[in-house]
C-alpha cells in the first residue's frame, strides 16, 4: 500500500515537477517531527530540539517569513534548517543572518549596524576579531575570574581559559597586560604580547564585572554558538567516526555510554574488522536491534546517495523510511530507565510523552489563550450594554483558561513534576491560579467583576510573557529542586499566593477607578472591597505558611531554617506589608479605600519578590529563575502605579465623600 | 500610674505592632539592597538582620504579642484564633533562639578516603597552637581580642584584609639555596659569585628586573661563545654577542621567553638554520656544525608581582627555566611534619655526562646502530644500495659500517659524499671491495646524474645562488612540485630533486664515462643513491626523538653515572596588607602575635586546610583558623560524585557515600547523602551535603558537609510553625464572618 502511495506521489510529482511541494512534505511530516533526539541533556522530539536549537541562535523558533529567501528554505522551519545544515555543512548559510544579538552595546562593541538584530556568520567572524572588543572581553573575564577564585595570595596572573587555552593576562600596577596567547587561535593572533588590555582597571574590577556581566555573557554565548556552527562540515562532505560526534541531528542512542546520542552521520563511520583485516561500516553501536540498525544504515546510505544526485523523489522516500525505522527503534526503549542516581532514575520519555511534547511546541496555546482572554474582555465590556453577551464572554474566558490548563498539564505530564520551577512556568501558573480563584468566587458570588479582574490579570501577564520572550522550553529541573513533595507544598503555595494577590490587586484597581468615577462608594464597590479582603486573607494564608514551610524544607534539606536570603527576605517583607493592611483594617484605621490601596502596594511588593529579586537584585540562593533585563520597564510600571495611587487619593480627598 | 497604664496599652497595642512590622520590613529592605549592591551577605547582615536594632525589634515583637494577649484577659472563645496564631509565632521565635544557643551548626571538609570528627564553626576566629585553641572575639576597635587572657600569647596587630604569598628562592634582599651562604639580591641583575655544584663551578646571578626576558637574553649573550664549522672549515669562532652585533654572518637569538610558559622552543638562528636550545633536538643542526660554549649558570629572578623564576644554562648553551608562581607550587617538602619547616625543590634537567653536540651525535649514532643491527638481523629485504654495501662488508657488521659512513658523510657537510674526501681506514677497506656493477646500468646512470647535478647546484648555492632560481634557469622540467614546497627546508627540496633525478634515469643520456675506481669515488656514487632514497644521517635521526636527550646519552654511556643536581630553598610567608573589600566575606584578616617574645603574623585560613607553621624553634605548630568542635561521630568519605544529565553539564544529582562511626560504642553505619536526602543519627545530628568539587569524576573529590544539631526542632520550632499556620487560617476565616453575623 505504502509503495503504491509512493508510486502515485512519485508519478504525480514527476509530472507536475512540483519539487518544492515534495521538499516541504519532508519537513511537515509528523513522524519526522516526533523523532526522538537529544538536546541539552533531554530526549525530546526533533521538532522541539530543532526549534530550541534555532531559538538559541536566532531567537525565534522558526525563520521569519521575510527572511526565508535569505536562508533559501522552503518551509522556513527549524527542522528544515537543521536538516539541511546537517547534510550540506555551514557554508551555504554563511551569509544568512542567523545569529541574533540583543544588546545594542554588544553591537556597538563589534562595530555592527545597530538597527539590525541578526547577523551572518561571515559578518560576525570578522567583527569578533575587533581589538577593542577582545580587550573588553578579556577585561570582563579577568574581573569575573578575579572575583570567582578565592585565592589566598591574590595572584595577579590568570589564564582566561574560558576564552582560549594559554591566554594569560596579568594585572600590572593598575593596568591589565596580555602575557601569552594561544598558538592557533584565529581571533587572538593579531594581539601583540604585552598589549595593554585595560588601563587603571584595578579598583574598578568589581563594578566592571557587574556593569558588563549581561552583555559579556551574551558575547561569550555568541562566540561559542559561532564556533559550534563553524564545525558543521556537512554529512555529505565529511567523514564520520564514532568518537567524533556532531552537534546536529542527534538521533542514535549509544549502546555503550548511557545517555549518549550520536549524530545521524555516525551511521557511515568506518571501523577496522580485526578478523577480516579490513575496514567496514561500524556494526551496531545503538540500543536498537541489529536487524533494525542494518536497515537504518542502509536507508541512510541511500538517502545520502539520493541527496548527492539531487533526486528529490528518492530523498523523500528514503527520508520517510529512515524516520520510520528510527521511530520503530525508539519504541523499543521508550519508558525505560537509563541513568541511575541515589534513589532516582532518568527514564526515556514514553512515545506518548514525545508526541505530546511535539504538540506542545507545535500548537500556539499561549497565543490562543491571549486571544480568547482578549475577546472575553471585549465581550465583558460590551455586555454592559447588551447583557446577553455575558454568556459568550464567560465561554471565551473558559476556553482561554482551558488553553492555559492544557499548557500546564502538558508540562506536568512531559516533565513529571509540578509546573513551578522556572520563571516561564510561574508566569503561566500565577494567572492560572488567579483565574481559578476567579471562577470559584464567580460560582459562589455570581459577581462578574471578579472574572473580569482575573481575566485582566491573566491577559496582562500572558502578554508580558510573550513580549519578554521568556524561555518556554521544557528543560531538566535543577538538582536542588528535585523533590516533588517540597516543590508541591512550598512552591505551589507561595507562588499560588501571588495569583491570589494578583486578583486582589486588579480588584483594588477597579475599586479605585470606580471611586474616581463615582466619587462615593456604591454597593457594587462595597462588594468589590469584600472580595479584596477575601483575596488578601487567602493570599496571606498561603504566603506565610508557605514561606514557613519553605523554612522547614531548608532546614530539612540544607540544614538551616532561615538565612535572610533575598527571596526569603522579600517574602518576609511582603508578608509584613500585607499584615500591616490587614491589621489596620481589622482595627479600623483604614476602610475599603485604604484596603484597595493596600492591595495594590502589596501587589507591588509581591512583584518585586517575584521579579525584582531574580532580575534586579540578582543574588542569593533561590537562583533557579535568574535572568536579567526589563528593569527600566519595571521601574516605569512601579512609577505608573504610584502616580495612579496618588491621583486616586487626590480625587478622593477633594471630594471628601469618605470618612 | 496612668502613664504606666498608657504605656502598657501602647506596648500591647496595634499601633506599636504596626510600627514594629513596618520598621522591621524597612530594615530588611535595606539589607537586601546592601546585599545586591555589594554582593556581600555578611555586610548586609551586619547592618540589618544581625544589627542590635533588629534584635530590639524582635524583642519588641515578643513584648507586643505577649501584652496583646494579656490585655485580652480573661480570654474568651473569640480570642482563640488570635491566641493560637501568636503562640505559634512565639514558639517559632523561641525555637530559633534555642537552636542558636544550644544547637550545633558547623562545616566539615572531607577528601575521598579521608575521615574527620572535627567541625569548623564558620564565622569564628581563633589561633590553633598544637592541640590548644585560643578563641578570638571580634572587637570593634582592635579587630580582635583574645577571649581568655594568656601571658604567653599576645595580640599586637591587626589588618582587616591581607594577602599571603609563599616565597621560595628569593626573600627580600637575599636569595637562598640550601647549603650555601645567602646571595645578595638587588634590583639590578648581577653576578653574585660562583658555587661548586657536583665538582663544577656554577655562576649565580640574582636580581629583580622589570623585564625578565631582556635581562635573561643579556646574560646569555654575554656568557656564550660560538663556533661555526661548515664543510670542516671554521667560519666563525668568538663571543656570541659579537657575532650578533658585527653581523658578520646572519644570526639571531630567539629565546622566546614567556613568564607563563617559560622558554617556548628557544632557538639560535644561524645562516637561516635553526639550532634548538632545549628539548630532545637541542643543538642538533643538519647543514653545518654549531657549537656553543657557556659557563654553567644559575639565575634567580623575581618579577614585580613576586613570582620567581629559576633559570639555568648548561656548559653547551642549553637553556632552562622553571617559573615558581606563588599560587602554584608543583611540590613541597615537609620536614618533621612541619616542625622543621617546609621547602621546595628543583632538579636541574641537565645531565652530568658530557653532553656537547658531538657527544649527543655519538650517542645517537650508537643507538641508531643498535636499532639497525636489530632490524638487519631479521631476514629483511634491503634496498639495492644497502645490498651492495652488505656484499662489500662480507662478515663485518653492516649497521656499524653504514652508520660510520653516514656520520663521515654528515661531518663533510656536503649533500653528497665528496669524491675527493679521504675515507677513514675502516671504510676505505670496505669501499675498495664495493662492487657497483652489481647495480643495474640504469641505477648507475641515475647515481651519476644525481652526483653531477647536485654537486653543481651545491657549488652554485655556496656562491650565493638561489635554489629555485637555479632550477628555473636550467629549465628543470619537474620544478612545479619543488616550488609547491614553499615552506619546506632546503634539505627537503634537495631530497625531492634527487628523487626526481633518480626516477628520471631511463630518459637521461649516459653521462661521460669518467670511470674511476677509487673507494672515495665509489662512496660518492653510493651516497648519491642513498640521498635519492632519503637515507642520510639527519633524515633518520628523528626516529630517536621519542627518548629525551638525557635518556639517549645515558643509554649510550652505560658506564657513565648521571648524578642529578638537586637544589632546595626553604619556604617562608610574605604578608601584604590589602584594602578591605566591599564583599567582606572575601577579606582575609591578618593578626600579629607575640608568642613567648617571638613576633609573627598570620593570615586567616578560612577552611583550616593550609599549612601549619612552626613557632618557638619548631616546638609548636600554629594556624589562624575558625574554631573547631569535636563531635561524637567519625565520618569517612568513601566516594563522592556528581551525576550530570546526559550530554550536558547540568547536574542531575550530587551524592556521597559515607561511613559514620559512633565513637561512643564503635558502631559503624553506611550512609548515602544527596541533595534533599540527609543523614540523621539517632541522637539528632544531621549531615547535609553542601558541595562537591571538582565536578570531574577523574579527580579526587572534596566535599563540604554541613553538620547540625537542633534540640528544639521537633518540640518547639516545627510545632510552632504548624500552630501559626492553623492560627492564620482560623483568624481569617472564623472571625470576619462572625463579625458580619454579629
Amino acid at each position: 500500500m505504502k509503495t503504491l502511495v509512493y508510486l502515485v506521489a512519485f508519478l504525480y510529482l514527476s509530472l507536475c515537477q512540483a519539487n518544492d511541494f515534495l521538499e516541504s512534505a519532508i519537513f511537515t511530516n509528523t513522524s519526522l517531527q516526533e523523532l526522538p533526539s537529544t538536546y541539552k541533556g533531554r530526549v525530546r522530539p526533533l521538532e522541539a530540539s530543532s526549534r530550541l536549537w534555532l531559538y538559541d541562535l536566532y531567537n525565534q523558533q522558526q525563520i521569519k517569513s521575510a527572511q526565508k529567501a535569505l536562508f533559501h528554505l522552503k518551509t522556513g522551519t527549524a527542522i528544515e534548517l537543521e536538516w539541511k545544515l546537517f547534510f550540506f555543512g555551514h557554508q551555504p548559510w554563511d551569509h544568512s543572518p542567523l545569529f541574533w544579538i540583543h544588546y545594542a552595546e554588544l553591537k556597538e562593541l563589534l562595530a555592527l549596524n545597530l538597527k539590525q538584530d541578526r547577523f551572518s556568520y561571515h559578518e560576525l567572524s570578522k567583527a569578533l576579531s575587533n581589538k577593542d572588543f577582545l580587550k573588553w572581553l578579556m577585561t570582563y573575564q579577568y574581573a569575573k575570574n578575579f572575583h570567582d577564585i578565592h585565592n589566598r595570595a591574590f595572584s595577579e596572573k590568570q589564564e582566561l581559559h574560558q576564552l582560549a587555552p594559554r591566554l594569560w593576562v596579568e594585572l600590572k600596577g593598575d593596568d591589565l597586560i596580555l602575557l601569552s596567547k594561544p598558538n592557533d587561535g584565529v581571533l587572538w593572533r593579531h594581539l601583540p604580547i604585552g598589549l595593554t588590555i585595560a588601563q587603571g582597571i584595578r579598583s574598578h574590577l568589581l563594578s566592571f564585572e557587574k556593569k558588563h556581566r549581561v552583555v559579556a555573557e551574551e558575547a561569550l554565548k555568541l562566540m561559542s554558538s559561532l564556533n559550534q556552527y563553524s564545525q558543521n562540515q556537512g554529512a555529505l562532505h565529511a567523514e564520520a567516526t564514532v568518537e567524533q560526534q556532531g552537534s546536529l541531528l542527534k538521533l542514535l542512542p549509544s549502546r555503550y555510554h548511557e545517555g549518549l546520542w550520536y549524530s545521524l552521520n555516525t551511521l557511515k563511520a568506518k571501523s577496522f574488522d580485526e578478523e577480516k583485516k579490513q575496514e567496514r561500516l561500524t556494526p551496531n553501536f545503538t540500543l536498537y536491534s541489529d536487524n533494525l540498525f542494518k536497515q537504518i544504515q542502509t536507508e541512510y546510505e541511500l538517502l545520502e546517495t539520493a541527496l548527492k544526485k539531487e533526486d528529490r523523489a528518492q530523498v523523500f522516500i528514503h527520508t520517510d523510511r529512515l524516520v520510520q525505522f528510527l521511530n520503530e527503534g525508539y519504541a523499543s526503549i521508550a519508558g525505560k530507565p537509563y541513568k541511575e542516581a541515589y534513589g532516582k532514575t532518568i527514564d526515556y520519555p514514553t512515545v506518548m510523552q514525545i508526541q505530546i511534547e511535539r504538540d506542545y511546541y507545535h500548537y500556539p496555546l499561549t497565543e490562543l489563550a491571549i486571544l480568547f482572554y482578549a475577546i472575553a474582555l471585549i465581550l465583558f465590556v460590551l455586555s454592559y450594554k447588551k447583557p446577553k453577551l455575558i454568556k459568550l464572554a464567560l465561554a471565551c474566558a473558559f476556553v482561554a483558561f482551558g488553553c492555559q490548563t492544557i499548557l500546564l498539564v502538558m508540562r506536568c505530564f512531559i516533565l513529571q513534576r509540578p509546573p513551578v520551577s522556572n520563571m516561564f512556568e510561574t508566569v503561566i501558573y500565577v494567572p492560572w491560579i488567579a483565574m481559578l480563584l476567579g471562577f470559584i468566587l464567580h460560582y459562589f458570588l455570581k459577581n462578574h467583576l471578579v472574572l473580569v479582574a482575573s481575566s485582566v490579570g491573566a491577559l496582562c501577564l500572558l502578554i508580558l510573557l510573550k513580549l519578554t520572550n521568556l524561555n518556554s522550553s521544557l528543560d531538566n529541573v535543577q538538582a536542588v529542586l528535585d523533590s516533588q513533595y517540597w516543590l508541591i507544598v512550598h512552591v505551589l503555595m507561595v507562588v499560588g499566593s501571588y495569583g491570589v494577590f494578583l486578583l486582589g490587586g486588579v480588584l483594588g484597581h477597579f475599586y479605585l477607578i470606580s471611586s474616581m468615577i463615582h466619587g462615593k462608594e456604591t454597593p457594587q464597590m462595597a462588594q468589590n472591597a469584600k472580595l479584596i479582603l477575601q483575596c488578601l486573607y487567602m493570599g496571606v494564608a498561603m504566603l506565610i505558611p508557605g514561606t514557613i514551610l519553605g523554612g522547614v524544607w531548608a532546614a530539612e534539606s540544607w540544614g538551616r531554617f532561615w538565612d535572610w536570603d533575598p527571596k526569603e527576605s522579600w517574602a518576609f517583607i511582603s508578608s509584613c506589608i500585607y499584615l500591616i493592611w490587614i491589621h489596620a483594617y481589622t482595627f479600623g484605621y483604614i476602610r475599603h479605600f485604604g484596603l484597595s490601596v493596600g492591595a495594590i502596594i502589596g501587589l507591588l511588593t509581591i512583584s518585586f519578590t517575584w521579579y525584582g529579586v531574580n532580575y534586579i537584585l540578582g543574588t542569593g540562593l533561590h537562583s533557579y529563575g535568574f535572568g536579567s533585563g526589563g528593569d527600566y520597564f519595571y521601574y516605569l510600571f512601579i512609577l505608573a502605579e504610584l502616580v495612579f495611587l496618588g491621583a486616586a487619593y487626590r480625587i478622593k480627598s477633594k471630594k471628601r465623600v469618605y470618612p | 500610674m496612668k502613664q504606666i497604664k498608657k504605656l502598657y496599652h501602647f506596648l500591647g497595642g496595634i499601633q506599636f505592632a504596626l510600627i514594629l512590622i513596618a520598621a522591621s520590613a524597612l530594615m530588611v529592605i535595606a539589607g537586601t539592597l546592601i546585599e545586591s549592591k555589594t554582593e556581600s551577605h555578611l555586610l548586609a547582615a551586619k547592618f540589618s538582620y544581625d544589627h542590635p536594632l533588629f534584635s530590639l525589634l524582635l524583642g519588641g515583637f515578643f513584648i507586643n504579642i505577649l501584652l496583646a494577649a494579656l490585655r485580652r484577659w480573661p480570654f474568651k472563645v473569640k480570642h482563640v484564633p488570635f491566641l493560637i496564631t501568636h503562640l505559634g509565632l512565639l514558639m517559632l521565635l523561641a525555637g530559633v533562639m534555642i537552636k542558636r544557643q544550644f544547637g550545633v551548626q558547623g562545616m566539615m571538609f572531607l577528601i575521598e578516603g579521608g575521615a574527620s570528627q572535627a567541625l569548623l564553626l564558620p564565622g569564628t576566629y581563633g589561633i590553633q597552637i598544637d592541640k590548644s585553641y585560643h578563641a578570638l572575639q571580634p572587637s570593634f576597635f582592635k579587630g580582635f581580642k583574645l577571649e581568655n587572657e594568656n601571658p604567653e600569647v599576645k595580640l599586637i596587630g591587626y589588618a582587616p584584609n591581607a594577602s599571603e604569598q609563599i616565597k621560595g628562592w628569593i626573600k627580600g634582599d637575599v636569595a637562598i639555596i640550601k647549603g650555601f651562604k645567602p646571595f645578595k639580591v638587588e634590583n639590578e641583575v648581577g653576578l653574585i659569585r660562583q658555587i661548586d655544584l657536583d665538582h663544577q663551578l656554577w655562576k649565580v646571578y640574582t636580581g629583580r628586573p622589570t623585564n625578565i626576558a631582556e635581562a635573561i637574553e643579556k646574560i646569555y649573550l654575554q656568557s656564550t661563545s660560538i663556533k661555526i664549522t661548515q664543510k670542516e672549515k671554521k667560519i666563525y669562532n668568538g663571543p656570541l654577542w659579537q657575532l650578533l652585533e658585527t653581523e658578520a654572518l646572519p644570526a639571531k637569538l630567539h629565546l622566546n621567553f614567556s613568564s607563563i610558559l617559560g622558554f617556548v622552543d628557544p632557538f639560535l638562528e644561524v645562516l637561516g638554520e635553526k639550532i634548538p636550545l632545549d628539548g630532545s633536538k637541542s643543538l642538533r643542526s643538519s647543514l653545518r656544525q654549531v657549537d656553543l660554549q657557556n659557563s654553567p649558570t644559575l639565575i634567580l629572578l623575581e618579577d614585580p608581582n613576586g613570582d620567581q623564576y629559576f633559570f639555568a644554562f648548561d656548559p653547551y648553551g642549553r637553556v632552562h627555566v622553571e617559573p615558581f608562581r606563588h599560587d602554584n607550587l608543583n611540590s613541597i617538602l615537609v620536614y618533621d611534619q612541619g616542625h622543621r619547616g617546609y621547602a621546595m625543590q628543583k632538579t636541574l634537567p641537565f645531565t652530568s655526562l658530557p653532553a656537547s653536540r658531538r657527544d649527543c651525535e655519538k650517542a645517537d649514532l650508537y643507538l641508531l646502530t643498535k636499532q639497525l643491527q636489530n632490524a638487519f638481523s631479521k631476514d629483511s629485504k634491503l634496498v639495492p644500495p644497502l645490498q651492495v654495501l652488505k656484499k662489500a662488508c662480507a662478515d663485518q657488521d653492516l649497521a656499524h659500517i653504514l652508520m660510520t659512513f653516514l656520520d663521515e658523510w654528515h661531518q663533510s657537510g656536503a649533500w653528497i659524499y665528496p669524491k675527493d674526501r679521504p675515507l677513514p681506514d675502516e671504510l676505505h677497506k670496505i669501499f675498495s671491495h664495493l662492487n657497483l656493477t652489481l647495480l643495474s646500468q640504469e641505477e648507475i646512470r641515475g647515481c651519476h646524474w644525481c652526483s653531477l647535478i647536485l654537486s653543481e647546484i651545491e657549488q652554485a648555492i655556496e656562491r650565493g645562488s638561489d635554489f629555485i632560481g637555479l632550477l628555473e634557469k636550467r629549465r628543470w622540467p619537474l620544478i612545479e612540485p619543488i616550488k609547491q614546497q614553499e615552506h619546506g627546508s632546503l634539505g627537503s627540496k634537495v631530497d625531492l630533486l634527487s628523487a626526481q633525478i633518480f626516477s628520471l634515469h631511463p630518459y637521461l643520456p649516459d653521462p661521460d664515462p669518467t670511470e674511476n675506481d677509487f673507494p672515495s669515488y665509489k662512496a660518492h656514487l653510493l651516497s648519491a643513491y642513498l640521498r635519492s632514497q632519503a637515507i642520510y644521517l639527519s633524515a633518520i635521526l628523528p626516529s630517536l626523538d621519542e627518548l629525551e636527550q638525557n635518556e639517549r646519552l645515558e643509554a649510550a654511556n652505560p658506564l657513565g653515572v648521571h648524578e642529578p643536581i638537586v637544589l632546595e630553598a626553604p619556604l617562608t610567608l610574605h604578608h601584604r596588607v590589602m584594602p578591605s573589600k566591599s564583599k567582606i566575606e572575601d577579606n582575609q584578616p591578618l593578626i600579629q602575635l607575640e608568642i613567648k617574645g617571638e613576633k609573627l603574623s598570620l593570615v586567616y585560613d578560612r577552611l583550616a586546610s593550609g599549612l601549619k607553621w612552626p613557632v618557638s624553634q619548631g616546638r609548636s605548630l600554629i594556624r589562624f583558623q575558625p574554631q573547631v568542635m569535636q563531635i561524637p561521630y567519625r565520618v569517612r568519605l568513601r566516594d563522592a560524585r556528581q551525576i550530570n544529565y546526559p550530554n550536558s553539564s547540568q547536574p542531575f544529582s550530587f551524592e556521597s557515600d559515607l561511613w559514620v562511626t559512633d565513637l561512643r560504642n564503635g558502631r559503624v553505619e553506611a550512609a548515602t547523602l544527596s541533595m534533599n536526602n540527609v543523614y540523621e543519627t539517632a541522637e539528632g545530628y544531621r549531615f547535609y551535603l553542601a558541595n562537591i568539587s571538582p565536578p570531574q569524576e577523574t579527580a579526587v573529590q572534596r566535599i563540604q558537609l554541613i553538620v547540625n544539631y537542633d534540640p528544639a526542632k521537633y518540640y518547639v520550632t516545627y510545632p510552632g510553625a504548624i500552630i501559626l499556620s492553623i492560627g492564620i487560617l482560623m483568624l481569617f476565616w472564623l472571625r470576619p464572618y462572625k463579625k458580619e453575623i454579629s
